[in-house]
């Protein structure tokens, strides 16, 4: 279900468009997240409450975002962030099988999150910190946040001519 | 590299943003629909009041209620200039720089946004406060990354 949705950080002050959030799902197939993960996961759940479906998503940063929304991939970045390794060196890290290491690295591989190099008969997964710049980067976030909020200006000028609405006319609040 | 933080040369630095648009609607126009709130509540987030100098603002979710960008009006000059205290949860309490600057253009307003005094890539931002030693290295990695 999580996979299929679409999420956007970069929009996540756009929370009054939101109509579905569709079925997030967090992590919740881990039963050893330790608190750090649950505090991380609050933050980065707390993104997604915000996020919007639609017209303003850049969606290239999805399947990073989604990549990094479990628990177990962080960990297996973190690890990787130390050192390449094989996908027998990081199963022999987790209690799982290889099979399912093997999903979480090629979930990280769509989110560009990690990078996937034959090496001989091996294949050497190793961290892409570049794809975590535009995650992690101020600049880049705000760039897009003003150019949505920009648009949505020029919008409402430019259809606001037509039923504009004098300050007499509010009613009590209505959030 | 001590740049202050509103620091208003013509150069594009590492930690400001400057866009400029368009708008087909006069200066008075687009004054209303950057400090009123019912015009606020349109293309951003409704605050508690209109906006006005000197006081602080609080731009709310529509939705839950939750805070979303707030800070203060240091300046405004109706018509011309607005500049804000702004910051929102995850920047998890830096403060940043913003300001409007309104222009008459042919057929309506140049409106500029100048967005200055962001944290470097990756400080202040809200993971931080939650990443353990081996997300440190993460960041180290972006920082080199300039």
């Amino acid at each position: 279900m999580g996979e299929t949705v679409n999420v956007c950080v970069h929009c996540w002050l756009d929370i009054a468009q939101v109509t579905t959030l569709g079925g997030w799902e967090f992590g919740g197939n881990k039963s050893k997240r330790n608190s750090l993960d649950m505090i991380l996961n609050g933050i980065i759940n707390k993104w997604y409450q915000k996020v919007s479906y639609g017209e303003h998503m850049p969606d290239h940063l999805q399947p990073a975002f989604r990549a990094l929304a479990d628990p177990t991939r962080r960990d297996i970045l973190r690890m990787l962030g130390d050192k390449p390794m094989t996908i027998a060196e990081v199963s022999d890290q987790f209690d799982m099988t290889r099979a399912a290491v093997k999903k979480h690295l090629v979930m990280l591989s769509d989110g560009g999150l990690i990078e996937v190099e034959a090496r001989g008969r091996e294949r050497v997964n190793s961290l892409n910190a570049a794809a975590l710049k535009p995650v992690m980067d101020w600049l880049g976030w705000f760039d897009r946040f003003w150019d949505v909020r920009l648009d949505a200006l020029k919008t409402a000028l430019e259809e606001g001519n037509d039923n504009e609405q004098t300050p007499e006319q509010q009613g009590p609040d209505n959030d | 590299m001590n740049k202050p933080l509103n620091s208003k040369d013509l150069t594009m630095t590492d930690t400001t943003i400057r866009k400029t648009v368009y708008l087909g609607a006069d200066k008075a126009r687009v004054w209303e629909f950057l400090t009123k709130k019912e015009h606020l509540n349109i293309w951003f987030h409704p605050p508690e009041k209109d906006l006005v100098e000197g006081e602080e603002y609080l731009l709310s979710s529509q939705k839950d209620g939750d805070r979303m960008c707030w800070g203060k009006v240091l300046e405004a000059r109706p018509l011309e200039y607005m500049k804000w205290d702004f910051t929102v949860g995850p920047l998890n309490g830096a403060m940043t720089c913003v300001e409007w600057e309104l222009e008459e253009a042919p057929g309506g307003t140049r409106l500029t946004l100048t967005h200055s005094g962001l944290p470097e890539s990756g400080e202040g931002y809200g993971l931080v406060m939650a990443l353990d030693k081996g997300w440190h290295g993460f960041l180290l990695n972006l920082h080199g990354l300039g």
